[in-house]
C-alpha cells in the first residue's frame, strides 16, 4: 500500500490496471500504465513513463524515459533513455539516446541509438503519433474494409503485360512479315538507322 | 593428491552444443560437429579484414578499431567501443559504449548502449535468440 502511495507520488498519472484506455494520451510529466492502452502518448518534459509488469500497450510513444516492464507492441522514442526490465516483452520500432535491455527480456525491432537518430524521428514523431491514433482508433473499421476490399482488390488486379509497340511496317500485317512488309521493313531500318543495309544497297547497284 | 584443473562451461558456435573445457584452454574442437572453437578473448585494435570473427569468450571492439568483419559472435560479451557494421551475435551482454558507431543486425541475450553510442539496424533480444546462424 505504501509502495502503491508512493508510485502515485512520484507518477502524476496512473492508468490502473484494470483501465483500459483507447485513443491519444498527452501527459505533462511521468505516468504509470498498468492497464491496457491503444494508441499514442506523448510525455512532455522530464518525466518518466513506466509501463508496469501486467501492462499491455499497443500504442506510439515519445517521453524523455521510458520504462518497459510489460508487454509493448508499438513504436517507441525516447529522447533520453529506454529500458526494457527482465520482464519486458516488446516488438516494434524504438528510437533512443540510450537503451538499456535487461537479461530475460524479449525484444524484437528495428532500433535507432543515439542522438542524431532522436533529432531525426524527433521532426517527424508528430506524424507518426497522428497516424498511430487514427489507425488505433479506426484499427475495427480498417480490418472490415480490408477484408471485403481484399478479395476485390485481387480480383480486380490486372495481369502483367509487357506492352510492345511495333513499327508500322509490322502493325499493318498483324506483326507477321510478309514480303510486303519485308520491303517496308528495308524502308523502316533506313529511317530509323539512317543509312541502307549492305543488302538493299547491293541491290540497288 | 591430484590437482584439481579449472573448467568452464562454453557453447559452441557452430552447432549450440554445450560443453565443457579447461579454463586456460584457448583453442578446442567442438566433440559433436568436430568444428574448431576458439576460446580466447579476442580485441580488435585496428582494421581487421578477417571474414568473421568468433569466440566463445569476450570480444571487444576497441575505440578506433574499424573492423571490415561482417561477421561477429562472442560467447561471453559483446563490448563495441569503436566502428562496427555488421551481422552480430552474442550469447551473453551486449555493451555498446559511448564511442561506438555500430549498424547491421544484432541478436543477443541483453544490451546496453550508453548515452552517445549510435546504433541503427535489427535488434532480437531474448534468452533464445542469441545463436549463430
Amino acid at each position: 500500500m505504501a509502495e502503491q502511495n508512493q508510485t502515485n507520488q512520484t507518477n502524476q498519472t496512473v492508468i490502473g490496471a484494470g483501465a483500459r484506455f483507447k485513443g491519444e494520451l498527452t501527459l505533462s510529466g511521468g505516468a504509470l500504465i498498468q492497464g491496457t492502452v491503444e494508441g499514442s502518448i506523448t510525455a512532455e518534459g522530464p518525466g518518466e513513463l513506466k509501463f508496469a509488469p501486467q501492462s499491455q500497450t499497443r500504442a506510439s510513444v515519445r517521453a524523455a524515459t521510458v520504462l518497459i516492464e510489460g508487454q509493448y507492441d508499438g513504436d517507441v522514442l525516447a529522447t533520453e533513455r529506454l529500458q526494457l526490465t527482465s520482464s519486458a516483452r516488446v516488438t516494434g520500432e524504438v528510437v533512443a539516446a540510450a537503451m538499456v535491455v535487461a537479461e530475460g527480456a524479449t525484444f524484437a525491432g528495428k532500433v535507432a541509438v543515439g542522438p542524431d537518430a532522436v533529432a531525426a524521428s524527433s521532426k517527424s514523431a508528430g506524424n507518426a503519433i497522428n497516424n498511430a491514433t487514427n489507425s488505433a482508433m479506426n484499427t475495427e473499421s480498417h480490418t472490415r474494409a480490408a477484408q471485403t476490399a481484399a478479395p476485390a482488390t485481387l480480383e480486380s488486379k490486372p495481369a502483367s503485360r509487357t506492352s510492345v509497340r511495333l513499327p508500322d511496317w509490322a502493325a499493318a500485317n498483324g506483326g507477321a512479315i510478309s514480303g510486303e512488309a519485308s520491303a517496308n521493313r528495308s524502308d523502316w531500318v533506313a529511317q530509323t538507322t539512317g543509312r541502307t543495309s549492305q543488302k538493299s544497297a547491293s541491290n540497288e547497284v | 593428491m591430484t590437482k584439481q584443473v579449472p573448467m568452464r562451461d562454453v557453447r559452441c558456435y557452430h552447432c549450440q552444443q554445450e560443453l565443457t573445457v579447461p579454463a586456460a584452454a584457448r583453442n578446442t574442437r567442438c566433440p559433436t560437429c568436430y568444428r574448431p572453437l576458439n576460446l580466447d578473448d579476442i580485441e580488435v585494435r585496428g582494421a581487421s579484414a578477417s571474414a568473421m570473427i568468433m569466440t566463445v569468450g569476450r570480444l571487444t571492439i576497441e575505440a578506433k578499431a574499424k573492423p571490415l568483419t561482417k561477421r561477429l559472435h562472442a560467447g561471453e560479451l559483446l563490448e563495441v567501443r569503436g566502428h562496427v557494421d555488421a551481422n552480430a551475435t552474442c550469447d551473453g551482454h551486449v555493451h555498446l559504449a559511448r564511442s561506438a558507431r555500430a549498424s547491421g543486425q544484432l541478436k543477443a541475450r541483453s544490451l546496453t548502449a550508453e548515452k552517445g553510442a549510435t546504433f541503427n539496424g535489427l535488434v532480437e533480444i531474448g534468452p533464445r535468440t542469441a545463436t549463430s546462424d
